[in-house]
């Protein structure tokens, strides 16, 4: 008790000196007035103060990125959206509201820009292949439509970034996923000019093995995708299949895995879509411990017919999580498998 | 006290109550799509040869709805429609055919919605083609050479 009194009145004398030397003549004046654990509070509150105002110079800069600056060629309706609600944190243009602008909220501020930058700036997004802007106008759709952006600890200090219920219409109006069939008409299914691949160059980067034998496994479902115009089918190894049939999800048990084949949608002539080109596998593997940093799964994507892993490095990966985060509570997997059991 | 113990134990109530969050079936499995019972062959056990999309129409000559299907295949189907050479006797083929619905979870994306039909063609000294289709799945019609052939024809999708 002793030495907290004593130590007290060290930092009292420090304050007195640091508040003569801000000219805090008043407050000094008031701090000396009271008396006991009443100055100890006052002394703290005006030590915060002070730190307080010593974090505001540390300020990490939210200047424009490097590369070229290309926005997407996109109708004004669609723009205007998207710099009303995205900008803020996704573009080189941060608007910051006054309470963001002071430290610690600022680093916070400062950090969530440069990650939300790093997955999607739209500054920039104008230099990326048509395919891409494309992909990433519907991953941003899903992810507002899932209600994962903009996140909800932003929305709670800015809440008009909530994009409205006729916005996201405009922006589904005008990606119009099915209003065109695939460009590629031709004679269609499968090229068995390939020679047979049945194991990739090597594992993905982030460690995440290459597993074969996935063409074998048993359907968990299909789907028709018009923002790509691709054909997928996703199977699932044997533990994955028990869990459907026993009825265990959403929580996926250790060792399931799942494989997603993609393959472009191409007209068969009679007006029927089938599988053209491979384009890539992608799994997913259920390992709790191992891949604990990412929502206990592993995921992977191999690339063409010769199977290339997917990823300069194993950072890659946030992609996966980042898009898969809206379905966090079905395990982080999107596909709702067709029901087993009840058939014979 | 007693308001202390009554408190933690509403406190744990809750938040056990958050972790148990109860997810609706059909958030969970494709509920529309499942088959019933009622198919002579388990073709949801069975590997998957390839898939296909009918898009449908709306114009002038009416409106036809999209479907997706899976042709799936027993052992001896596989094996072949993968060599690419013709079905030996014995070889089973069934298609699940499925009214195409929009992807709770995608929005770009359509997955199976509601069963149209199930098709199975039997290879054999003479080919058979059953059509199961209503709700349970009953055998329809006898769905004839011309809906065997176009199964037949479906190439497998080529993977590596």
């Amino acid at each position: 008790m002793r030495g907290l009194f004593a130590s007290s009145q060290r930092v009292r004398d420090g304050w007195r000196i640091g508040l003569r030397a801000c000219g805090g003549e008043e407050l000094r004046d008031s701090l000396v007035g009271m008396t006991g654990a009443r100055r100890t509070l006052g002394v703290m509150a005006v030590g915060a103060a002070v730190v307080g105002l010593v974090a505001q110079a540390i300020r990490p800069s939210l200047g424009r990125p490097e590369g070229p600056r290309v926005e997407m060629a996109v109708p004004p309706q669609v723009r205007e959206i998207l710099v009303r609600r995205c900008y803020a944190c996704h573009s080189d243009e941060p608007r910051l509201v006054w309470w963001d602008e002071a430290a610690p909220m600022y680093w916070v501020v400062a950090s969530d820009v440069q990650r939300a930058r790093a997955a999607v700036n739209y500054s920039e997004m104008g230099t990326k292949p048509l395919a891409t802007q494309r992909a990433v106008l519907f991953e941003s759709v899903n992810q507002i439509e899932l209600g994962a952006m903009p996140l909800r600890i932003y929305l709670l200090g800015h809440p008009d970034a909530e994009v409205t219920a006729e916005e996201l219409a405009t922006l589904k109006k005008y990606l119009a996923p099915f209003a065109t069939g695939p460009a590629s008409a031709g004679a269609g299914a499968s090229e068995s000019a390939h020679e047979d691949v049945t194991e990739a160059a090597g594992p993905s980067p982030n460690g995440v093995p290459f597993l074969p034998g996935f063409a074998n496994w048993r359907v968990i479902s299909t789907t028709d995708r018009g923002d790509d115009h691709t054909l997928r089918m996703i199977t699932g190894n044997e533990i994955a299949m028990r869990a459907i049939a026993a009825h265990q999800l959403p929580s996926w048990p250790e060792g399931a895995a799942f494989a997603k084949s993609t393959w472009q949608a191409v007209d068969d002539g009679h007006g029927r879509l089938v599988p053209g080109k491979f384009l890539q596998v992608e799994f997913m593997e259920k390992h709790r411990v191992q891949y604990a940093g990412t929502g206990g799964w592993g995921f992977a994507r191999f690339v063409g017919a010769d199977l290339k892993p997917y990823g300069k490095d194993a950072h890659f990966e946030n992609e996966c999580l980042g898009c898969h985060e809206p379905v966090r509570d079905n395990d982080y997997v999107f596909t709702l498998p067709l029901p087993r059991g009840s058939e014979r | 006290m007693r308001m202390r113990v009554v408190g933690c134990v509403v406190m744990l109530a809750m938040v056990c109550g958050c972790k148990g969050k109860k997810i609706a079936d059909a958030d969970l499995y494709n509920v529309q799509a499942a088959l019933t019972t009622g198919l002579p062959y388990p073709v949801l056990e069975w590997r998957a040869i390839t898939t296909a999309v009918n898009r449908g129409r709306e114009d002038g000559e009416g409106t036809a709805e999209a479907t997706m299907d899976t042709l799936f295949g027993n052992d001896a189907a596989v094996a072949a429609a993968r060599a690419g050479t013709a079905y030996p006797a014995g070889a089973v083929l069934g298609l699940v055919t499925w009214r195409e619905r929009e992807d709770p979870h995608w929005f770009g994306a359509r997955i199976p919605g509601a069963v149209v039909s199930v098709d199975f063609v039997v290879v054999g000294a003479t080919t058979v083609c059953r059509e199961f289709a209503g709700e349970p799945l009953r055998e329809v019609t006898n769905c004839g050479a011309k809906r065997a052939a176009e199964m037949e024809g479906m190439k497998a999708a080529w993977t590596p």
